[in-house]
């Protein structure tokens, strides 16, 4: 869909943002609430300006959860909303990766749909760094097969930097 | 321009990494794992859990469940004891020390605690044994060993080391040559001939063993084939484990 949207509009490219996070599991299908530590992800994405109010978003996610490591293709659209003064903002967005889980001897198709909130703090050469914070669905349907935890709800929190 | 540090090149090595998945499974018995949870793995043979448990830590960059297959079957055996497999992010759990503690504390109910790992999660029980050495009874190593930093050397209890001829990555000399940092050791050449007494380490090698037979994943790069299948390994590794509870716990 989102790359529906990157074909028919006029994109613009916006900049580069950098995200290091880290994973807190909160519920899944099987263990119900199951709070805990979940890893760490790193996500490197290209921004670009659709229409006047929305952005989106195409990178990649190499991170780490309780399956293991894995790497994604991340896209997202988001709509950044100015907060009172002129330092700071906050952008509401959705997310879908699709990937793999790192594996020997083949690696496990893994996706995750996401809601992400961000509250920026711009200095004045244009960059932006940021508070976020999401919540995630996560699974691995191969995983099933060898683990009654392949999907699970997360939450990830971190920090965003944003550079033109 | 954005320069990147050293560590952040080695967080995505890190992240890289590829675990090994597990094989078999279906000689795996379901019904004794009690649950699992993105922390841990309970196997038990009783719904009502035995004073007594096994906290076992999987070895780096291997899914846990590459060990249920003798463990469901060590736990049917022996049924006086649970297993509780700790679970981490990135299958390392030497980068999560803090779950061994957490696991723990979820089981008030055992009285009774040893502790082990295969290979680096072996270090990482002896890591957590020298931080809380009155908590545990005993210390189980596979193809694993403790090293200066961490030396159990003067630690009152009771190891099992079980090491196999053939391991390319947990050689005969290297289990040789770090015997300082354990209790005193003792050779074993059979199961039958564990006799325990406080701080002692008994030595069992199998021969013709290797690496990768410690699990149930197939063949671990930089190991060393095995002259002996992965069921007579594993078999060895339970029957040893038996004598040892017993002799620990009677």
């Amino acid at each position: 869909m989102l790359l529906g949207i990157f074909s028919t509009v006029d994109a613009q490219f916006d900049g580069v943002e950098l995200t290091v996070s880290r994973n807190n599991r909160i519920f899944s299908h099987s263990a119900g609430f199951d709070p805990g530590g979940n890893g760490a992800s790193l996500r490197a994405h290209a921004v670009f300006k659709i229409y006047d109010l929305y952005k989106a978003k195409i990178g990649a996610e190499l991170g780490a959860n309780g399956i293991g490591n894995y790497l994604s293709s991340s896209m997202g659209a988001f709509r950044p909303i100015d907060l009172p003064g002129d330092k700071l903002s906050l952008t509401v967005g959705l997310t879908t990766q699709h990937g793999f889980a790192f594996f020997y001897p083949t690696g496990l198709y893994m996706m995750g749909f996401a809601e992400e909130n961000t509250v920026y703090y711009h200095f004045k050469n244009g960059a932006l760094v940021g508070l976020f914070v999401e919540l995630r669905y996560f699974t691995s349907p191969g995983y099933a097969e060898i683990s009654s935890i392949n999907s699970f709800f997360d939450i990830q929190y971190g920090l965003k930097f944003s550079f033109l | 321009m954005i320069r990147f540090h050293p560590v952040f090149f080695f967080l995505v090595l890190f992240l890289s990494a590829c675990s090994y998945l597990p094989e078999d499974l279906d000689k795996v018995n379901y019904d004794v794992i009690k649950e699992e949870t993105g922390d841990y793995i309970l196997i038990s043979s009783s719904d009502i859990l035995p004073d007594n448990a096994f906290l076992f830590v999987p070895g780096g960059f291997v899914d846990p469940h590459v060990y249920l297959c003798w463990m469901t079957e060590l736990v049917n055996r022996y049924p006086e004891i649970a297993i509780i497999q700790i679970k981490v992010p990135s299958n390392l759990a030497i980068v999560n020390m803090g779950k061994v503690g957490k696991v723990m504390s979820h089981f008030s109910e055992i009285q009774h605690w040893t502790i082990g790992g295969h290979s680096l999660g072996g270090v990482v029980s002896v890591f957590a044994l020298s931080d809380k050495p009155d908590s545990f009874d005993g210390l189980v190593l596979m193809a694993s060993w403790a090293t200066e930093s961490k030396s159990l050397a003067e630690w009152d209890g009771n190891v099992l080391s079980i090491y196999a001829s053939n391991d390319g990555l947990a050689t005969t000399e290297e289990i040789a040559a770090n015997k300082q940092y354990l209790p005193e050791a003792v050779e074993l050449t059979a199961a039958d001939s564990i006799v325990l007494s406080s701080n002692q380490t008994c030595y069992y090698r199998i021969n013709g063993g290797n690496h990768s037979g410690f699990g149930c994943y197939g063949f671990q790069e930089g190991d060393n084939d095995a002259d002996i299948s992965r069921e007579e390994q594993q078999e060895e590794m339970i029957s040893l484990m038996i004598k040892y509870f017993d002799a620990l716990w009677e």
